[in-house]
């Protein structure tokens, strides 16, 4: 197969890639996802992935076709007869993050996942992205718990938002985002909330955008991610089943129809939590002020690093929202049932 | 002879504190107190004397030219016209504690894990790229 050499030229190979791809296999089959205000086409060339992805996505899903949307996805797998175009690697290249320079340019963005095969491809002018599976069988964990994250991250970047690294519980009148770095918290902070109250909206990326002058949070993946300890604790999720990766040691829920009960969307951003893990012998979890270096420094760098994106962009609106919302830090008591009610507190207190 | 922070590096003032990231290391700093000061008179187009003469009442030449030096060589600043050697920034960070600068600077390393920087080294059979 011809080597193509720009990136441009590489983007239309992938889209030749994918006529060929919903010709020769299937019937395209296609779904619409709302993001905050951005309305996505979802286009799949095979069952497999449908089907493999859209438990994550379900919450997002619209019930109804659109006639009209702000961006699509084609998704695709590497199949005989509709091959991926073979691109340029030039040795030496470097991949930060995933991103391919040699197939980005001021247009396109590419990323390459070496330990999934997965290439995310996508063009600003033409709002068109390209999820190219080279081999379904390496897919991780968290490519079917937060899947299309990248070109999702680029979509909602290119009209205002950002997707971050954090959690998020609240009601629909105003909720809090727990930020900070892996293993700071947040998920099981997040999951401690189900069933007590709150309304839990993720555990691991959400959506940050602003509707008329506010700062909102909304739900982009429908996954729960959480150690075997904290699922098996879980008043709620030690109910359903899970399915565990021993690479990351996490069990992945999906949150199904029965538990719809316990979440929420989307709500106005009254605060940013930082749950702060507390190795004393203080069983009282309490929130406490936090500096806005202190939140940034939670939020910003595990954001800009696991995310291909324009990280200066990225900075300037989450420093944004650091500036204008309130922080504190949530110190962690053993007492599992105070977590939530701490937040409680907080909320009713802002 | 002039500074200016270097083109890979994004930073924001929060309060009285400035947070700066180096996108290629994966670092991120907290300056506050005099070094808060220095680096907003860097963005403001400081140059390396100036800011001898800004700071003079406060710290020595010594001590301004030993942050600028660990600034350099943390990667957040570029100074025009001159190379500084490779100094091993723990021991430029000992010698700022006895000095003006003393807990000013902080330094988290904690997210350049994140950073996944993989040289493609050899590409199998098909002509995608795979991990040495």
């Amino acid at each position: 197969m011809n080597q193509v050499t720009t990136a441009a030229q590489y983007f239309s190979a992938l889209g030749d890639a994918w006529n060929r791809a919903t010709q020769v296999w299937c019937p395209e089959l296609q779904c619409f996802m709302q993001f905050g205000d951005i309305i996505v086409r979802l286009r799949f060339s095979d069952t497999l992935l449908y089907e493999a992805y859209l438990p994550a996505l379900d919450r997002a899903r619209m019930p109804e076709a659109m006639k009209s949307w702000d961006a699509e996805i084609c998704i695709m797998r590497n199949m005989p007869g509709s091959e991926l175009p073979t691109p340029r690697w030039s040795s030496g290249d470097h991949i930060p993050r995933g991103e391919v320079p040699s197939l980005s340019d001021g247009n396109i963005r590419s990323a390459y996942n070496i330990q999934t095969s997965v290439l995310s491809s996508y063009c600003n002018n033409s709002r068109v992205g390209f999820h190219c599976v080279r081999d379904f069988n390496r897919l991780k964990q968290y490519e079917f718990g937060a899947p299309l994250r990248d070109i999702i991250s680029w979509i909602l970047q290119d009209h205002g938002a950002q997707l971050v690294h954090g959690a998020a519980v609240g009601y629909a009148s105003g909720g809090v985002l727990l930020a900070g770095r892996g293993g700071s918290g947040k998920s099981t902070t997040a999951t401690s909330c189900l069933g007590q109250g709150l309304k839990y909206l993720a555990d691991d990326y959400c959506l940050l955008h602003k509707v008329n002058g506010t700062w909102w949070v909304g739900a982009v993946y429908d996954s729960i991610k959480l150690c075997s300890h904290d699922a098996v604790n879980n008043p709620i999720l030690e109910h359903y089943e899970s399915s565990y990766s021993q690479e990351t040691g996490k069990n992945l829920f999906f949150i199904q129809r029965d538990i719809e009960r316990y979440t929420c969307n989307g709500f106005p951003l009254k605060a940013i939590v930082l749950p702060k893990l507390n190795l004393g012998t203080t069983a009282y979890s309490h929130c406490i002020s936090a500096s806005k270096s202190i939140a940034i420094q939670a939020l910003a760098p595990s954001t800009l690093f696991q995310l291909p994106c324009s990280r200066a962009k990225s900075f300037h609106l989450m420093s944004s929202v650091v500036k204008e919302v309130p922080a504190f830090e949530l110190i962690l008591g053993s007492d599992r049932a105070r977590v939530s009610a701490s937040i409680v507190e907080l909320l009713d207190r802002l | 002879m002039s500074i200016s922070i270097a083109k890979n590096v994004i930073h924001d003032a929060f309060d009285e504190e400035i947070v700066v990231v180096n996108l290629t290391t994966g670092s991120y700093y907290s300056l506050t107190g005099l070094a808060c000061k220095v680096w907003k008179a860097i963005c403001d187009g400081a140059s390396k004397d100036s800011l001898l003469e800004m700071f003079r009442s406060i710290a020595s030449n010594e001590n301004v030219e030993t942050f600028l030096a660990l600034l350099a060589h943390e990667g957040l600043v570029i100074v025009d016209g001159e190379i500084l050697s490779p100094i091993n920034a723990e021991e430029l960070s000992c010698v700022l504690d006895s000095t003006p600068f003393q807990a000013t600077l902080e330094k988290h390393t904690d997210a350049e894990e994140l950073l996944l920087i993989d040289p493609i080294h050899e590409v199998d059979a098909g002509g995608w790229p795979r991990s040495a």
